[in-house]
């Protein structure tokens, strides 16, 4: 893992206290709210129907087991005892007084934490593969790069004030496990001839409003070139982006409205004018951080072996487990969508025994998934079994990841203040239908993702199954959507008809795979079959 | 404003706490909606929404349209007055309850 | 001084923050030009160039154009005075003198409601700390020229290497 040094350490600790000092200035009057949203946003804090919102950085879903028991506390001591989990591997705190977020963020600082860059017009926390650096399809640790990002965009003085947020995803490995495509731009790290990092870099992805997927805009751009590349395409964003509407100001709008050709034109000059020796220090920074990534690594270890357990324990290691980079190892998912659960939610006490657990059979290591779940990445073959009783313990062993039930959901109108439905009830009553027909019928392998509002925080329109909820005439309903997909064939759902009532869902999801049950071949996934009968047979099915 | 709106109330969050509040009866703000002032007349209460706001004593004041048994028209605003659909803590940042299972936390330098 | 914007005769006087620290109560600087962010590509980066001071407009907190386009105006060579003016906040100052700008030029009120410490605090705060290269105009301070945090760590790691003899 990436461990702060003094200046790291240095700047966290300035940028709590500076954010301190702002808050006392707008509780003064000093600061109006129209001036102080931007610079609370910057600092992760929201302001929602109930209470502020904190959002809390994870760079690129890793945590360490002390920084894991922290958030721990701080959901008891500061929250209602949980935090959520978000899809850009963050945590949220959604009972936030103002007058407690500077001693929140203080603490934070006291385990190399922060809140900087979650929310705001500005570049957001980087993401990344939750299985970064143990996964067996991977060529290049994207960690390292993302990290470079990280203090990259840190208080970039340029695009701290850009028209809208500005999201990046970093990939190193064949499987787009991170939605790539579906960012502002997505890196696709890899190696050259001579062993060196390059990136392909696509542009334009985005949800919300105006889905897009994300257009190749350079391929194998080498490491020295990456942030002169970043900084000019930034630069022109921030000139030319739209600031009149905010649904037509992402990145993705800029590109539709005049061509990726003459934006590339755009960026071109600007990149003939860059001073490069402003970047020049920044190979030999991504040397030193990719140095520390790789100490972190473990020696394969020989001699260990799964154990023969039960059959729950080999359903689970199935579901739940990854095959590692590293002989002896395994990475595990826990799953945060049991039973009836709300998505990606999590008490104090569950992130302190999943840290308890990661210091026992983890290195001390956990990540943080898009889809809302945690994963332990370096489980010894021989702890599979102890660790998968602990786990029973805890109620944290539901073998559900990547199936139906493992669903996708922002907070929704029981929180967020732009929703338009409430998304957690919705999925709370899908995910104990669901895992009753799994636990019934075998795994349900697709993708189920519901958003509250055309935002469309909870991804549904990268989703098998899609769930959007909207008001029509002041009462909620919930819009489906089928076809999506957020892996290296990122596709839009496409919308299938009139939507139903939050009563009507459950039903309406069950006839969807019913149908699809039916229409089925051999072994297909979701989106084949879609992509072979299209919508039809489900809208007769569903509208029938 | 709104169609069909009987009367309105005037909410916004506090500042400190950031939770929902209602201008009331009282002359002040209340976190009880029972308590809400209503006005026939959205310009009775706007002023005071955006005067409360430059006290800095309140952020995003906003009127809620009700209907003739002072019931919220909108969606939102329902939803807003029946609070999570989640069973959470009632008990308002409870720091004691915790104290067991929380140890102190470390308060930087 | 002809300008994109309509309201010159309330510039006249107020105050100067420097990005070498000095923060002054003075008349507007002499300006050839003041460039609202819509009117730029209109007036084109090359007719700038040669011009001896630019003000150029910031419109409201949220809209950080002008630092873009100061950095945009250093990249292409301007080497005259750039100076801010308009809706800014003493947290923005850092931002400002580090994408090329040398100078806010503020109003009274303005000054007055943040409070005269915060604009002289401003440049006190974090700048010192920033990890990406100082994008830093002409003719700073030395306060405002330290290394960034990558330069530093270099710095610091080269120190501690061995003298050459010892390898």
């Amino acid at each position: 893992m990436y461990a702060y040094d003094h200046y790291d350490q240095t700047f966290v600790e300035q940028r709590a206290a500076e954010f301190r000092e702002q808050i006392d200035r707008r509780l003064s009057g000093a600061l109006s709210e129209d001036e102080f949203k931007p610079l609370r946003l910057q600092n992760g804090l929201y302001l929602q129907l109930h209470a502020y919102m904190l959002r809390v950085a994870i760079p690129y879903g890793v945590l360490n087991s002390k920084q894991l028991r922290m958030l721990g506390n701080l959901a008891d001591r500061y929250d209602k005892g949980y935090g959520h989990f978000t899809t850009r591997q963050n945590i949220q705190y959604n009972w936030t007084k103002l007058s407690d977020v500077a001693d929140m963020i203080d603490a934070l600082a006291s385990v190399q934490m922060h809140a900087i860059q979650t929310s705001g017009n500005c570049i957001r926390n980087v993401t990344t593969d939750a299985y970064a650096g143990v996964a067996g399809d991977e060529w290049l640790d994207p960690r390292p790069s993302a990290e470079l990002l990280r203090q990259w965009s840190s208080l970039h003085p340029e695009f701290a004030f850009l028209p809208r947020k500005f999201k990046i995803a970093v990939l190193g490995a064949a499987q787009d496990r991170a939605a790539m495509k579906f960012h502002d731009i997505g890196l696709w790290a890899k190696l050259d001839a001579g062993g060196q990092p390059t990136y392909d870099i696509w542009v334009g992805g985005g949800q919300g409003r105006t889905p897009r997927v994300a257009r190749l805009y350079q391929e194998a751009v080498p490491l020295a070139d990456l942030l002169p590349t970043l900084d000019a395409m930034l630069r022109v964003y921030n000139l030319a982006g739209r600031r009149d509407n905010k649904y037509k100001a992402r990145i993705k709008i800029l590109i539709d409205e005049m061509g990726i050709e003459a934006y590339r034109e755009a960026v071109d000059e600007e990149l003939a004018r860059i001073d490069r020796s402003v970047f020049a220090t920044a190979v030999t920074e991504y040397q030193r951080i990719a140095a520390q990534f790789e100490t972190a690594q473990r020696p394969a270890l020989q001699g260990q072996a799964i154990a023969q357990e039960s059959p729950a324990f080999h359903a689970w290691l199935q579901q739940n487990g990854m095959a590692h980079k590293i002989d002896g190892y395994a990475a595990v998912s826990i799953s945060l969508k049991t039973k009836g659960a709300i998505p990606g939610d999590a008490s104090g006490a569950q992130m302190r025994a999943v840290a308890d657990l990661a210091e026992r059979y983890s290195a001390g290591e956990i990540r943080v998934s898009h889809r809302q779940n945690l994963v332990l990445p370096w489980v010894k073959l021989n702890d599979l079994g102890a660790l998968y009783a602990a786990l029973v313990e805890q109620d944290l062993a539901e073998a559900n990841i990547g199936l139906a039930s493992d669903i996708i959901a922002c907070p929704g109108l029981d929180y967020c203040a732009l929703a338009t439905a409430r998304s957690i009830p919705v999925a709370q009553a899908l995910s104990a239908r669901l895992r009753e027909r799994e636990q019934r019928d075998g795994p349900i392998d697709l993708s189920l993702n519901i958003s509250g509002c055309i935002n469309a925080c909870g991804h549904h329109h990268a989703a098998n199954i899609g769930i959007l909820g909207l008001n029509r005439t002041e009462s909620e309903t919930y819009q489906i959507s089928l076809g999506g997909r957020a892996d290296d064939k990122a596709k839009v759902g496409e919308i299938l008809g009139p939507g139903f009532s939050q009563e009507q869902v459950p039903d309406v999801i069950e006839t969807l795979l019913d149908t699809w049950q039916a229409h089925r071949r051999d072994n297909e996934d979701f989106s084949q079959t879609f992509e072979r009968v299209g919508k039809q047979p489900f809208k007769e099915a569903v509208y029938a | 404003m709104a169609r069909n709106a009987h009367a309105y109330a005037l909410s916004a969050n506090d500042l400190l706490s950031g939770a929902q509040v209602f201008w009331s009866t009282n002359g002040g703000w209340s976190t009880s909606f029972d308590q809400a002032l209503f006005s026939q007349q959205s310009q009775a209460l706007e002023p005071l929404g955006t005067a409360e706001e430059a006290a800095n004593r309140v952020v995003g004041a906003a009127l809620i349209p009700v209907d003739a048994n002072r019931r919220p028209i909108a969606l939102r605003d329902q939803r807003r007055l029946q609070g999570v659909s989640v069973a959470v803590r009632t008990t308002d940042n409870e720091r004691s309850a915790n104290a067991n299972t929380a140890p102190a936390l470390a308060r930087a330098a | 001084m002809p300008n994109a914007s309509s309201n010159v005769a309330a510039l006249d006087l107020g105050w100067l923050l420097q990005s070498s620290g000095a923060f002054s109560h003075a008349a507007v600087p002499t300006l050839d030009l003041l460039v609202e962010p819509e009117a730029a590509d209109t007036l084109g980066l090359n007719n700038l160039l040669a011009l001896k001071g630019v003000g150029l407009v910031f419109k409201s907190p949220h809209d950080g154009r002008s630092f873009s386009l100061a950095r945009q105006l250093r990249n292409a060579g301007f080497s005259g005075q750039l100076v801010g003016l308009g809706r800014l906040m003493p947290d923005q100052a850092r931002h400002a003198f580090q994408s090329g700008l040398d100078a806010l030029w503020l109003e009274d009120q303005l000054v007055q409601r943040h409070g005269a410490d915060a604009w002289q605090n401003a440049l006190n705060v974090v700048v010192a700390d920033l990890y990406s290269q100082q994008r830093l105009p002409l003719g700073l301070t030395e306060r405002l020229a330290l290394p960034d945090i990558w330069q530093r760590r270099q710095n610091a790691a080269a120190k501690t290497l061995p003298p050459k003899h010892c390898l």
